[in-house]
């Protein structure tokens, strides 16, 4: 697996997928909180939560206890947490993302530790909570409707969000705007949205966008891209929704197709194409 | 990777059809034709765009394999830096030797921060030229003439700390093509050099490849260094020539330099050119040039002791950190707790999901304190989540805590450092509800400063964060070397020199000041302020500059002439005489768009506002800022081409460590005229030091030349002592109440005169006892110390401290006065002679009132004589000269002949000096004074006179 993401980071050095960066395997590889799914010990330390409890501390929080299919599912995009955890339904174990020789018996994958007949042992837990944050968050699901917070109201000043979307590999995003209204401003210098190629919000720059023109479709050149939202400290608007589709991996013919109908990467900026105001 | 990403030039072959670019012959070419075969470039890269070209026009994969026969006639790279501004020119001449039409694509890397401010082109003998249009507005002669075959633009770049500009044009056989671009920035101080940074990316080998960097700086250049960035590939091609306040760096390998191995026909120009600098500033703390109606004020003393640090480390040690980071994290905390100070205090909060500190409150950072903070940091495993509203309150509360309590100096600074690789996940989730609560709690003297760990952070979420609450968030890229990032920050503000410092200028025609409060100044950077004057009604501006240093308060003042820098920077032909405008404009332009970018701006109307002045200044200015665009056309105008800027982040005046507020010009705060002594004149009431000098005091001018002023019988009595350089002399010692003491040392002339080889006072010390404040005032430079605490002060600043109830005030080359509350007050004047005088040196003369309070105790050759002892002079008689008539003195119990002569008094007068009439006790005073001269000899300066 790893030979493949160092194959696909070389191959698509512009989309800078998670993996090899640099030479480095990139340690975010290990998500602390990933589709929803985090990992919680007591604030006493580790291993000192029953099932009762730890499905309080989920609750606080205003989340649940993870399924043993949600903690897959986030373990697939990079969830890796060392200590086992209670689980819905009296499940106990964690997920394994690198094979560590303290940790997973050097297998990957849930290592389970099946469901626990005793509810008062003592281990972490594990939550679901995907609607933790106002805004923003990881995806990887094959196709989603995000909103500005708040949506369809108008959003509140001073935003921050940040949208990741990873899909796997091989495959590519199909971005549309479906409503868009962000106060206007030349340059916009005050509330904008910002699209990025990449993995983060430095490389692979699309465009600033602000106003209420819908910007056009944007297809990404890897399987990875990063949006963000941020408002200023006055004036606000009707806000956005976008959607995003997966486009599997496609034979060469249509590749083609797809290159010359969208302007996405780094190597073929046209001038003043990052401003689309 | 980077190599990978980094061409500065791509020339990049496409079998397309030629777009029509009109021919006239080559008439131009003839130079062209002796270049060598060059090699083919890189094309490994070549755009998307061929590939769609390339379907399009129906070719075939063999269009690959054409030889690249674009020749790099010549790539010149031209840098003027004048005071810190720089502008650049990039120029390239290429030329298609292929029977192809060719693309050729011109790709140069400029910093981020930078404004480009000119492009021109010229296509085979049509040149297109820029101008800078509102963007809307050069959008829409874009669309109306597209160049065919042509593109420019800006591009954010993938590198992280530069953009590219980009054009590509389509090139017929046998035409050349010429580029030009212009782009200016401003050289922040970073650890004490500034950075000039030049990518040099041809590509391939060219005919001519010359690199310029001029230095002009009026202060005086103090080191410049380039770094070999080559790996000793063009050992010897640099050659450096530093003068003075000139440098230049030249950078012109030939073609068989610039080969990577001597066959090969690849290029070894592929990197930066680096080049270091410095300025002087032993001699002034603050330099304010001025020049064409602007003027620009550096400011970046150095001669302080720092200012304590309440620091306190929080650490995000989530399980996002696991691995590299963390790992590289603690090695670079292990070198920052080493290099703390004794006098800081410290801890540290590490946090995931909870919150736990090494130490609940601060302490001093000892060594087993830092030992035993750096085993915690040691033993962190990284897990779990991520709460940073509860860290950063935690921290809060700890410096608020100790604060209320009277625990901190009131002399410290309290920096929050937050190194965090993600966004909450914990605890509080609402990005701007946590602004919220941080702003709510932190108080106004704490600075907060955030680190964002890798690519994947909310890293505008702590931009916004540090950024309202007076510090700046800076990324910390990659992996490798994320140790030394972290260090590097740290390096830069570790040493607090200053606090509050504003920067006033208060006459009413200057106008348009930028950003004149800064919260903390750090060694080893730099705050610059520049405004607008009118010349009309002003022929020099005073600025006053007040601080906080670590033991005093500050007032700095400094007037600078209109034309002071004219006749320097006539004298230069590399010399920009318009840096002043220039340097003022960027700041404000950069100033104004961090303002929009950290959303400060409240109400629309206020946004449309600053949008408005951006505007009109980029335009004025010729700048290409996010509002405006680079509109290139021909002459005809049918053919254009866009470039505007891509959006970028301006939250801290790109790349200063500083952001700063605006505050009236001329609001002083009240200490800085609060004067203690209505004896010391302050420079805001506009009057001179001494300018109605009390008439009578005690003094010791000259070789040393003692003036003893007898209130009583009102006469003055004078003696000489002839001594040897080193040797120490009591003044006054007063060990009772207040303890007060003044010792002076003795410099000798350069050489005997007349035989006799004259000393003078060189150095002396005052050291006040119930203040702990020694004072050395030199003729180099006057130093003040407090407890441990030093501060220097040069002779060329005017300059005021106050500290408690001690002021000194420096009038700039002539004199200091040291006010004690308000009983007692010392003058010294500082003579200084002309350097290359055969004999004579710099000295000082110092002036003692006799109003002074001392105690009945006090001592010392003049300190004696606040006891007036009774004299009686009598029998004046006409003496051996003439001019010097004798008479009798009775004093102490014995009589001595005096002389009549003459004496000077210097403080109305520096040169001449004005005449003080006296009798002369001959002998070193003998008689006069009690025992004998060498009775007042102490070993240290300051000691104490041993009463016998």
């Amino acid at each position: 697996m790893i030979i493949l993401i160092y194959l696909f980071a070389l191959l698509w050095e512009d989309a800078e997928g998670w993996g090899f960066r640099n030479g480095i395997f990139h340690n975010s590889i290990w998500l602390e909180q990933a589709a929803g799914v985090y990992h919680r010990e007591a604030r006493s330390g580790r291993y000192k939560l029953t099932y009762a409890e730890a499905k309080a501390v989920c609750e606080f929080e205003g989340g649940r206890l993870a399924t043993y299919k949600q903690v897959e599912a986030a373990r697939k995009i990079g969830f890796h947490v060392c200590a086992a955890g209670w689980m819905a339904k009296g499940r106990v174990g964690y997920p394994i993302v690198k094979p560590g020789p303290n940790c997973g018996f050097g297998k990957t994958g849930i290592i389970d530790y099946g469901v626990r007949l005793n509810r008062s042992e003592r281990w972490d837990a594990y939550c679901y909570n995907p609607h933790a944050k106002e805004c923003g968050g990881v995806f990887t699901d094959p196709k989603r409707i995000f909103k500005s917070p708040g949506f369809p109201k108008e959003y509140e000043d001073n935003q921050i969000c940040y949208w990741h979307i990873r899909l796997k590999y091989g495959q590519r995003i199909h971005l549309s705007f479906l409503n868009f209204d962000l106060e206007d401003d030349p340059g916009c210098l005050a509330d904008y949205v910002e699209i990025y190629d990449s993995y983060d919000d430095v490389h692979g720059f699309v465009g600033r966008y602000c106003g209420d023109v819908l910007p056009d479709d944007i297809i990404s050149t890897g399987n990875v891209m990063t949006l963000k939202f941020l408002s200023d400290a006055s004036v606000t608007a009707g806000g956005f929704q976008i959607k995003y589709v997966t486009i599997d991996p496609v034979s060469k013919s249509s590749q083609g197709k797809n290159t010359s109908t969208t302007s996405t990467g780094n190597k073929n900026f046209l001038a003043g194409r990052f401003s689309h105001i | 990777m980077r190599r990978l990403t980094c061409f500065l030039i791509w020339f990049l072959l496409s079998q397309t059809p030629g777009f029509e670019i009109p021919t006239d012959g080559l008439p131009e070419f003839v130079d062209y034709e002796d270049l060598v075969e060059l090699a083919p470039g890189k094309f490994g890269f070549a755009p998307e765009n061929r590939r769609q070209q390339r379907s399009l026009s129906g070719e075939s994969e063999e269009t690959m394999g054409a030889v690249d026969q674009v020749t790099l006639y010549s790539y010149k790279v031209r840098s003027t830096i004048t005071s810190r501004t720089a502008t650049t020119i990039i120029e390239s001449k290429v030329v298609n030797n292929s029977p192809q039409p060719q693309n050729v694509v011109f790709d140069v890397q400029i910093p981020k921060g930078a404004f480009i401010t000119n492009f021109s082109m010229t296509v085979d003998g049509t040149t297109f030229r820029s101008s800078i249009r509102e963007k809307t507005v050069g959008k829409a002669l874009y669309s109306q003439a597209r160049a065919k075959g042509k593109t420019a633009g800006l591009v954010r770049s993938k590198a992280l700390d530069m953009e590219n500009f980009r054009t590509e044009v389509n090139v017929l056989p046998g035409a050349k093509v010429q580029f030009e671009l212009h782009y200016q920035e401003a050289k922040w101080r970073k650890l004490g050099s500034y950075e000039h940074r030049l990518y040099l990316q041809p590509g391939r080998l060219a005919k001519h490849l010359e690199v310029d960097v001029w230095i002009i700086e009026p202060q005086g250049i103090r080191f410049l260094h380039v770094p070999d960035t080559f790996d000793g590939h063009f050992e010897g091609v640099t050659v450096v020539s530093k003068g003075q306040q000139k440098a230049h760096v030249s950078f012109k390998p030939s073609v068989e330099q610039q080969r990577i191995c001597p066959s090969c026909l690849e290029t070894a120009v592929d990197g930066e050119l680096v080049v270091l600098y410095d300025v002087d500033r032993e001699k002034k703390a603050g330099e304010l040039e001025v020049f064409n109606g602007y003027f620009v004020h550096f400011f970046a003393p150095e001669s302080l002791d720092p200012i304590p640090k309440n620091i306190l480390f929080v650490i995000d040690v989530s399980g996002s950190m696991w691995g590299v980071k963390m790992k590289q994290t603690v090695e670079a905390m292990k070198t920052i707790l080493d290099d703390l100070r004794a006098e800081d205090q410290f801890s540290v909060i590490d946090f995931n999901h909870n919150v736990r500190t090494w130490r609940n409150d601060l302490v001093s950072a000892t060594k087993t304190q830092v030992a035993d903070a750096k085993r915690y940091i040691e033993k962190i495993q990284p897990s779990g989540g991520t709460n940073i509203n509860e860290a950063l309150l935690r921290a809060i509360f700890i410096l608020n805590e100790a604060n209320n309590l009277g625990l901190l100096d009131p002399n410290s600074v309290s920096l929050i450092i937050l190194v965090s690789d993600g966004d909450p996940t914990v605890g509080e989730l609402k990005l701007s509800k946590i602004q919220k609560n941080v702003k709510q709690s932190i108080q106004d003297n704490i600075s907060l400063f955030s680190l964002g760990m890798g690519f994947d952070v909310d890293y505008d979420f702590l931009k916004r964060l540090s950024n309202e609450n007076r510090g700046i968030a800076q990324r910390i890229y990659g992996n490798q070397d994320t140790s030394s990032q972290l260090k590097k920050f740290y390096n830069q503000v570790s040493t607090p020199l200053l606090r509050n410092v504003q920067f006033n200028y208060p006459h009413t025609s200057v106008t348009d000041v930028t950003q004149n409060s800064f919260p903390n100044y750090f060694g080893g950077s730099e705050i610059v302020v520049a405004g607008k004057f009118d010349p009309d009604k002003l022929d020099e501006i005073q600025s006053i500059i007040t601080a906080t240093s670590a033991n005093t308060e500050l007032v700095l003042e400094t007037l600078a002439q209109m034309d002071d820098l004219e006749d320097f920077l006539s004298k230069d032909k590399h010399a920009d005489p318009d840096f002043t405008r220039k340097l003022w404009a960027y700041l404000t332009i950069n100033q104004l768009l961090a303002e929009r970018y950290r959303s400060l701006a409240p109400t629309a109307a206020t946004k449309r506002k600053i949008t408005k002045k951006i505007l009109q200044m980029s335009l004025e200015h010729h700048v290409v800022t996010p509002l405006t665009a680079m509109v290139i056309e021909n002459e005809a105008g049918d053919e254009r081409m866009l470039a505007d800027s891509p959006p970028q982040d301006y939250s801290c005046c790109s790349g200063a460590l500083y952001y700063g507020s605006r505050v009236s010009p001329d609001s002083i705060p009240a200490w800085a005229n609060a004067s203690p002594t209505p004896v010391v004149p302050m420079p805001v009431e506009g009057r001179v030091l001494e300018s109605t000098p009390p008439p009578h005091v005690m003094r010791v001018e000259n070789d040393p030349h003692f003036i003893i002023y007898l209130p009583k019988s009102q006469s003055n009595i004078c003696f000489n002592i002839d001594s040897e350089p080193g040797k120490i002399l009591n003044l006054v010692s007063d060990p009772e109440s207040v303890g007060i003491l003044v010792n002076g040392q003795l410099v000798g002339a350069k050489k005997p005169n007349n035989g006799k080889l004259s000393t003078y006072f060189g150095k002396l010390g005052f050291y006040f006892q119930k203040e702990d404040t020694k004072i050395e005032i030199s003729t180099k430079a006057i130093t003040m110390s407090r407890r441990s605490r030093t501060s220097v002060l040069s002779w060329s600043d005017t300059v005021h401290v106050v500290n408690q109830s001690v002021l000194i005030s420096v009038k700039k080359g002539k004199a200091v006065t040291i006010a004690l509350d308000k009983e007692m007050s010392f003058s010294v004047l500082l003579h200084r002679v002309w350097k290359k005088h055969p004999i004579n040196v710099d000295f000082l003369g110092i002036y003692i009132p006799p109003t002074n309070k001392f105690s009945p105790k006090v001592h010392g050759l003049i300190g004696q004589f606040m006891q007036e002892p009774k004299i009686r002079i009598f029998n004046e008689r006409p003496g051996k000269d003439p001019q010097k008539p004798e008479a009798s003195m009775e004093v102490k119990g014995q009589t001595l002949t005096v002389s009549r002569g003459l004496q000077k008094d210097y403080r109305t007068d520096i040169v001449f000096g004005t005449d003080v009439p006296c009798w002369f006790v001959h002998n070193s005073g003998k008689g006069f004074i009690d025992g004998h001269y060498k009775d007042y000899f102490v070993p240290q300066l300051y000691s104490f006179l041993k009463r016998p």
